[in-house]
């Protein structure tokens, strides 16, 4: 190289390196994915993963898939879930005399966090909030209050009602049992997910048909959907059991909402009218709660959105946002009915009591719902925990079929191309 | 390691560990007799071939091979010269190439002692190193 070149290298280098330095940095990036903005919600992240393996059509699949391979699964691993949060040091000793005579007393009012005890089982509502083809505990508290004064009996123990102070006492119906065994005898008697119930209930937190029907007030919606927020916030990490004044404006305008039947959803591109009455929400659970197909179920559902949706855009790509909107709201809502499966029904309030009022003497430790929240903090966690576990795993494992499915060409395409290289260096080596 | 289904962490780790496909597709060792003596036999580098051949599959793209209609050279071949030139050169001139060699390497060796010439038959004990050049 001449000395020419020489000098044009020096500044055509600098040139290069002041053009690197100018140009070379990347520009800011935005997320289309939500979830990449969310510290640790795990669910929000398998769900946009899922969309771009599969596609946003995916989301319907999933629903189904939830509703049938999930519920249907899931029972025992919640059972153990919920006995190891009730092994407690006194697990091995006698059942105290206290409870065996005496019983345990709570007030209903403390048990029944939703009012679902108010409703018969044999009403429009009642048919969706009770499975009344096998036996459960909420259809036998609802007997005990009925047959006020009575004992009435659900699996290891009898609860009889005290109309004078609105109260369940509970007592076993076996003496000569440690605590351990009652309360894992009462865990193995009770359903927690119950699939005709459990679809009910997602489906009315959605559009509050039921809600509706039973003539809830807005405050006592707000009340439920509170106790919903605190548990959603659990099930994201989050354990201050605060809600923001922002969330508090939301649950108030859904409330109202939900009181009057009407729902007002952001499905990404712009608000929807959702509204689908008790004799629409029946028809759909009796055609889905039987069920084992996920993609007949998807589809069910997707019919729902159509008939109870009022939108004005009827665009093929808006009418698949919406839909999509639809269907991620769905899975959301599974999630924390799940959560709340486990930490605030009945049958779980009832153990919670009892387990208490074993470790004070007789005097159960739960009152107002929200607060339990955070009184029973680990309680609460441990056993969310324990159900988002298992609901993010069923994703995830799913995310996993399709993403083999996606990689196995491009495995093969790899495998192949090495193959061809070693046979390449060989031919070289040889000089074929 | 098995996933824990409440870490997001964890769950981010398990993902990766399918998209990277670290395992797919590891080749087989090249006999080492074969690279003795193949080897030498190898032209080595030319940044003329590598640009020649780039440049007559870029009709596999859809893009036109040769002069511009004007007669004049196409920039983007001389273009494509320059860099796999400079890419060449970095290679050759640039690159560290260490070789690690691991023990066990079977040597002979002669010698002498007090008692007169020996022989040594065994195994290098430690693993060494060594450089190269890409040519």
């Amino acid at each position: 190289m001449g000395l020419i070149d020489d000098k044009k290298n020096v500044f055509t280098t600098i040139g290069a390196y002041t053009s690197l330095n100018n140009g070379g940095k990347l520009p800011t990036t935005t997320n289309t994915f939500t979830s990449v903005n969310n510290k640790n919600e795990i669910i929000p992240l398998l769900l946009d993963v899922l969309k771009i393996v599969v596609g946003s059509e995916a989301l319907q699949e999933l629903t189904g898939q939830l509703f049938t391979n999930l519920v249907d699964k899931i029972e025992p691993d919640l059972k153990t879930g919920i006995k190891k949060q009730n092994i407690q040091s006194n697990s091995g000793d006698n059942l105290p005399t206290w409870f065996v005579s005496n019983g345990v007393s709570v007030p209903v009012k403390n048990i029944d966090v939703n009012g679902k005890l108010k409703t018969n089982p044999n009403s429009n509502s009642g048919s969706l909030l009770y499975d009344k083809s096998t036996p459960n505990f909420d259809s036998t508290a609802y007997q005990a209050i009925q047959n006020s004064g009575t004992d009435t009996t659900f699996g290891n123990m009898t609860i009889n009602y005290n109309s004078n102070t609105d109260s369940f006492i509970y007592k076993p119906t076996n003496p000569n049992q440690t605590i351990g065994d009652f309360t894992n005898g009462f865990v193995d008697s009770i359903t927690v997910i119950n699939k005709k119930e459990f679809m009910s209930n997602v489906m009315n937190q959605f559009y509050g048909s039921i809600s509706n029907d039973q003539n809830k007030t807005a405050d006592q919606l707000a009340q439920e959907l509170q106790i919903s927020k605190l548990i959603e916030q659990v099930v994201n990490g989050d354990n201050s059991f605060t809600i923001l004044p922002s969330d508090l404006d939301a649950i108030l305008t859904k409330a109202n909402d939900l009181a009057n039947g009407s729902v007002n959803y952001d499905m990404g591109c712009g608000i929807i009218t959702a509204n689908l009455p008790l004799s629409g929400l029946t028809n759909v659970i009796a055609s889905i709660s039987g069920s084992t197909d996920p993609t007949f179920i998807g589809n069910q559902l997707n019919n729902t959105i159509d008939s109870s949706s009022n939108s004005p855009d009827t665009t093929t790509e808006n009418k698949q946002t919406i839909k999509d909107g639809f269907f991620q709201t769905l899975i959301n809502l599974i999630k924390t009915t799940l959560a709340q499966a486990v930490s605030t029904t009945p049958q779980i309030r009832t153990i919670l009591a009892i387990v208490s009022a074993f470790q004070n003497n007789g005097i159960t430790k739960i009152g107002n719902p929200i607060d339990d929240l955070k009184n029973f903090s680990i309680f609460i966690n441990c056993n969310v925990n324990t159900a988002m576990k298992l609901i993010n795993e069923f994703i995830y494992n799913l995310i996993i079929t399709f993403l083999i499915a996606l990689l196995q060409p491009i495995i093969k395409t790899i495998v192949k191309e090495k193959i061809n290289q070693y046979i390449n260096i060989l031919k070289s080596l040889v000089s074929i | 390691m098995a996933i824990d289904f409440s870490d997001i962490s964890s769950i981010i780790g398990g993902f990766d560990k399918i998209l990277n496909l670290s395992s797919v597709g590891g080749s087989p060792p090249i006999p080492t007799l074969l690279i003795l003596v193949g080897v030498p036999l190898r032209s080595g580098l030319s940044p003329t071939k590598i640009a020649s051949r780039i440049i007559s599959r870029k009709s596999e793209a859809g893009l036109p091979v040769g002069a511009l209609p004007s007669g004049g050279a196409s920039p983007d071949e001389i273009m494509e010269r320059i860099r796999i030139e400079e890419i060449i050169n970095a290679l050759q001139q640039d690159v560290i190439i260490s070789v690690a060699i691991p023990p066990g390497t079977t040597i002979t060796a002669a010698g002498i002692s007090a008692a007169g010439p020996v022989s040594v038959f065994g195994s290098t004990i430690m693993p060494t190193k060594g450089y190269g050049v890409i040519q």
